[in-house]
């Protein structure tokens, strides 16, 4: 099955796990937003996906850190971020100013795509921000969680320079 | 008798319908995966496989053996394992945190 993985696609996300690809259909942003663990994501599978994941994952055909991988994967398609970065915009886009916020700009989290969603939310975050400050939240949401460190860096736009100037800025220098 | 050695090891006392059961260090790894069929709601029947293989695995062959004719006998039930369960996964859990607190 082909997917168009595109910003604005309202089509269903791969799932590749332990070499199949279980079809993961779209589901509005308002559902993304329950997301707290990143392996929650699992659950928006069907009973018979998750019950054949269960089972390799039983059987030990694959291990819990493929799943948490192609979990992350599922996060940055369907946010258009890396996974953390997505994950947190998806948390902070229910605390209760920003979704005031949201809300009163007309952004309904049950049509809109969690793309979208995220983009809001930046949006919202920076659009009063200066330049300084926007460096700031960019590097906040930039780092890593925990246990993830070697995945920064790696990414297109974490060069050294930036990080630098992004420190600098954090430290007030 | 390598069996009997695994048991003496055993550092877990769990309460299963009324008795107490000695457990060795439960196995990480199938923990995590416990814990993940448990996390996905992979269905009740999965989730108590994947339990029982963990707590066998920390139980040893005679213990899980006793613990099983409890269950097959109606003495024990599956809310009775899943509360062991949970109580398995504190004690090395919270060992495990204080071993990390302590290093």
């Amino acid at each position: 099955m082909r997917h168009d993985l595109s910003p604005l696609a309202r089509g269903s996300v791969p799932v590749v796990i332990g070499g199949r690809t279980f079809d993961l259909a779209w589901r509005p942003a308002a559902e993304w937003t329950t997301v707290q663990a990143e392996i929650d994501v699992i659950r928006f599978l069907s009973d018979d996906d998750r019950s054949d994941i269960g089972r390799m994952v039983i059987d030990g055909t694959v291990g819990p850190d493929n799943v948490v991988r192609a979990v992350h994967q599922v996060l940055e398609i369907v946010t258009g971020r890396r996974w953390w970065e997505g994950h947190r915009l998806l948390l902070m886009s229910t605390e209760l100013e920003a979704l005031g916020h949201l809300t009163l700009a007309g952004v309904d989290p049950w049509h809109r795509s969690a793309y979208e969603w995220c983009a809001a939310t930046y949006a919202l975050y920076t659009r009063h921000a200066d330049e300084r400050e926007r460096l700031r939240f960019d590097f906040q949401l930039s780092i890593p969680p925990k246990g993830y460190e070697d995945d920064w860096g790696v990414e297109e736009g974490d060069d050294p320079t930036a990080v630098e100037k992004a420190l600098a800025s954090w430290t007030g220098g | 008798m390598d069996d009997d050695k695994t048991i003496s090891k055993a550092t877990y006392r769990v309460t299963i319908a009324g008795e107490d059961y000695e457990f060795g260090e439960p196995d990480p790894e199938l923990l995590q995966r416990m814990v993940l069929v448990n996390h996905m709601n992979a269905g009740l029947f999965m989730t108590l496989e994947s339990v029982t293989k963990w707590m066998a695995s920390a139980a040893g062959p005679v213990v899980w053996g006793t613990i099983m004719r409890r269950f097959l006998n109606g003495e024990v039930d599956a809310q009775d394992l899943m509360t062991a369960m949970s109580e398995l996964v504190a004690l090395a859990v919270g060992k495990q945190d204080a071993s990390s607190d302590a290093a």
